[in-house]
């Protein structure tokens, strides 16, 4: 039982309490996972979860973010809601003491964690955002419901090269009364001949004209922050913010390249998905997140040096682009003998470490423009090929999103470019907040990928 | 002839040389015009769904498919501009520059627009547009000669306004479509057209239902559904459709852009035109509640795009702006084209006849 598994809530109910009996040390938001479902998480009474402690403490961590922020506001503290950005505005906010951060958008997991018992997407659907936009609609819903997040002290958000869905969906908040502080992130590209250019993290870059209109605009996302706190946020504060903000990603980065790349897997895909979620703002507790993220990559070292893993040796190393709705696809990947070999969940640009040898907020500008989602499809589809590499990859599954307005466009050039330059075989699925009725043609068509990636070595 | 409707010609490549094709309203044609190019607006004919995929824009993929055929049905363009209004179109951009030889823009319009640097970006875009202009084989503007081709646009956009209550809302998108499609050497031409068609345009019904259009982009052979408002005995007396004078630009200050042409350009288009991507939304919110209010209109038809979400997240908020009765019309949702639309139009005008 002691030997790396992936195990059902039901077992991890049996395995907690020997745990605790052998003197299991927890946090404060430590306990059970199965509480977590008695409380409505029902989802996860169909997930299999890595069985170390240090996966329950980071399921435990994601699972009472919800407390964790009543907590923060209770004891004083602001509370901002960093919108679409996925990532750079939250290092802002918790660059300033007393502040903490969340992106709403993660509500879009609400609908598949509770097995859309929550009643958010009718609230969306009642209010004209329907089921043809993308599940982020959760978010209006939970806005509106004053459920999963008390409602912050100041919002954000990022628009301009960004999704319809999302943009539509965050001015039919801001609409019903929710005040937002936007932001423009221009659509990144390529410095014209004669046109100074600056390099940007993940390998990018663009022209210096765009960094400082970005960096005038996070001007005024610091200005706002400094007026919900009446406290100013100079450099040194960024600076430190940032620093810490690093230091997550150096964690992240080692976490990454070990668990997908070491043989046996030492680590399962629907992990690696919520240690990589935890980037986008630290899930409201920066410090903590740096303490989890440690443990689970002690966990992972320990195992690789004993040539341990929760997978058959022989799993298929598969490269997953674009965040699915329903966490338990990452549980079928494996079941139809794949593993997970690197992500591009569509927030690349809050893995990579800020620049930390110039002015913060021109690295902050840097970063943010670093962002898949404010580029050309291309840019996005160069990066999964080098990390493709970079891991090993054998497929790559293109997970759509229902209703996103990226999708449609942006996965053809990503498996073209894939099969064009790696000769991989890829295969696009959607994946709705609850895949239980489509998961046998997610589950065909993973086999047939696994099966023909296996034919291929 | 370029068109799959009844009604007069609409911009055709062979009257023109190699133009420059645009979409967007957010392109001002007279600074493209001032380069001593041919300004081409493309309205795309009717989308053909044809290897489309779930989620993707009829327009914009019409668009892109228009851009990108074999042979090019616009005349091999000199260039063409797309713009990052809605993200389908920014995506369309990267499609059309991998698949055409004719350089391509892609114009970033700032969502956001109340700070000096989302102004100060438009302005920035506009002068990067004129270098590419040049680049594809135009010239420099001379001095004075943008401002007095902005004069001359202005005429016939007063023209134009003028005779919308002789036109029908076909023949209005058509010529605003013709407007936008002159180089400098057209803009007589283009005054004898507005009165040519107010002229055909007698037999425009007095009386009817009056109504007001709101929403997106209509590619020509999607017009049709205005024939069916009018068919059925409705009159639009409110065209906020992108084809209509929602999306015309503000009125020109002649003495300032005299001083400062592009500065004028920029408050006549980005500073003014209402859209549904804007961020916040409430230059398209004061319009809509203000020229609803002042219309006369007793119905409102939203027309938009199947997922066109900037668009769609309008449809139950129109319904609190202005207590009158609103019909959600989808547009490339299904093979049949425009007719389940007409089939609610019609319905909808028998509703409020009664």
């Amino acid at each position: 039982m002691n030997s790396p598994h992936q195990i059902s809530l039901d077992d991890w109910e049996i395995r907690y309490h020997r745990l605790k009996a052998g003197g299991l040390n927890e946090p404060w938001y430590g306990g059970p996972l199965s509480r977590h479902a008695g409380r409505g998480d029902k989802r996860l009474l169909s997930l299999r979860f890595d069985n170390s402690p240090p996966a329950l403490r980071l399921w435990n961590f994601l699972l009472t973010e919800e407390e964790r922020l009543h907590q923060a506001r209770a004891a004083g503290g602001k509370i901002v809601g960093a919108m679409k950005d996925l990532g750079t505005a939250a290092v802002m906010a918790f660059s300033l003491p007393n502040v903490t951060a969340f992106y709403p958008d993660g509500a879009w997991w609400v609908p598949c964690i509770m097995e859309q018992g929550t009643g958010d997407l009718e609230v969306a659907d009642a209010l004209g955002i329907d089921e043809s936009f993308c599940p982020v609609r959760a978010m209006l819903g939970a806005f509106v419901r004053g459920a999963h997040f008390p409602r912050p002290d100041l919002l954000v958000c990022s628009v301009g090269a960004t999704c319809d869905d999302f943009s539509a969906i965050a001015q039919r908040l801001s609409s019903l009364g929710y005040p937002i502080l936007w932001w423009e992130a221009p659509h990144r590209r390529r410095a014209e001949a004669g046109e100074a250019a600056v390099d940007l993290p993940g390998g990018l870059a663009a022209p210096a004209a765009q960094v400082r209109f970005v960096r005038r605009q996070l001007e005024l996302v610091r200005a706002g922050l400094e007026e919900l706190t009446d406290r100013k946020l100079d450099d040194a504060l960024l600076a430190e913010g940032i620093a810490q903000a690093n230091q997550f990603r150096r964690l992240l980065g080692e976490l990454r390249r070990l668990a997908y790349t070491r043989v046996p897997c030492p680590l399962g895909a629907l992990e690696m998905l919520v240690a990589e979620m935890l980037a986008i703002h630290f899930c409201s507790d920066r410090a903590e997140a740096i303490v989890v993220i440690g443990q689970l990559l002690d966990e992972v070292r320990r195992r690789s040096a004993l040539g341990l893993g929760v997978l058959d040796e022989c799993a298929v190393p598969v490269f997953w682009v674009n965040p699915v709705a329903d966490l338990k696809v990452m549980n079928i990947l494996e079941e139809c003998g794949g593993r997970l070999c690197g992500s591009e969940f569509l927030f690349s640009h809050a893995l990579d470490e800020i620049p930390a040898d110039i002015e913060p907020l021109e690295a902050l500008a840097r970063t943010a423009l670093a962002d898949p989602m404010v580029g050309p499809a291309s840019d996005r589809a160069e990066r999964i090929c080098r990390e493709c590499r970079r891991f090993g990859a054998k497929a790559v599954v293109i997970s759509r999103i229902p209703g996103a307005s990226h999708c449609a466009t942006e996965s053809d050039i990503i498996a073209d470019m894939v099969r064009n330059r790696l000769d991989l075989p890829t295969v696009e699925i959607e994946v709705p907040p609850i895949c239980d009725a489509d998961a046998p043609g997610i589950r065909t068509r993973l086999e047939a990928l696994i099966e023909s990636a296996r034919q291929r070595t | 002839m370029n068109i799959d409707a009844p009604g007069r010609a609409w911009p055709s490549v062979n009257d023109m040389g190699q133009p420059v094709v645009y979409v967007s309203p957010f392109v001002p044609p007279e600074w493209i015009a001032a380069h001593g190019m041919q300004p081409r607006r493309l309205v795309p004919r009717a989308p053909a769904m044809r290897g489309m995929r779930e989620g993707q824009c009829p327009f914009a993929w019409q668009a892109a498919a228009s851009l990108t055929a074999t042979p090019q049905p616009l005349g091999n363009p000199a260039a063409i501009i797309l713009t990052s209004t809605c993200d389908q179109m920014r995506r369309a951009a990267e499609i059309v520059q991998a698949r055409t030889p004719s350089p391509v823009f892609l114009m970033n319009v700032p969502a956001t627009w109340r700070s000096d640097s989302a102004r100060g970006l438009y302005a920035d875009e506009l002068a990067r547009l004129g270098l590419f202009l040049q680049h594809c084989g135009g010239r420099q503007p001379g001095q004075g000669e943008l401002a007095a081709l902005m004069l001359a646009y202005e005429r016939a956009r007063i023209a134009l306004k003028a005779a919308q209550p002789m036109l029908s809302a076909r023949e209005f998108a058509r010529l605003l479509c013709e407007l936008g499609s002159c180089d400098a050497g057209q803009l007589d031409g283009f005054q004898r057209a507005i009165s040519d068609a107010c002229g055909q345009q007698g037999q425009r019904a007095a009386g009817g239902i009056d109504l007001a259009i709101v929403g997106g982009p209509i590619a020509q052979g999607e017009l049709a559904i205005l024939d069916a408002i009018e068919l059925a005995g409705g009159k639009v007396v409110l065209n906020a459709c992108e084809s209509g004078q929602r999306c015309l630009p503000a009125p020109l200050d002649a003495q300032a852009a005299s001083a400062d042409p592009l500065a004028q350009l920029r408050r006549m288009y980005f500073d003014s035109i209402p859209d549904a991507f804007r961020r916040p939304d409430s230059l398209l919110e004061n319009y809509l509640r203000t020229h609803l209010a002042g219309s006369g209109a007793r119905g409102v038809v939203l027309i938009r795009q199947v997922w066109c979400d900037l668009w769609h997240a309008w449809t139950q908020r129109l319904g609190g702006l202005c207590p009158l009765p609103v019909l959600d019309v989808v547009l490339g949702d299904s093979p049949e084209g425009t007719t389940s639309a007409t089939n609610r139009i019609q319905s909808f005008i028998e509703i409020l006849r009664r």
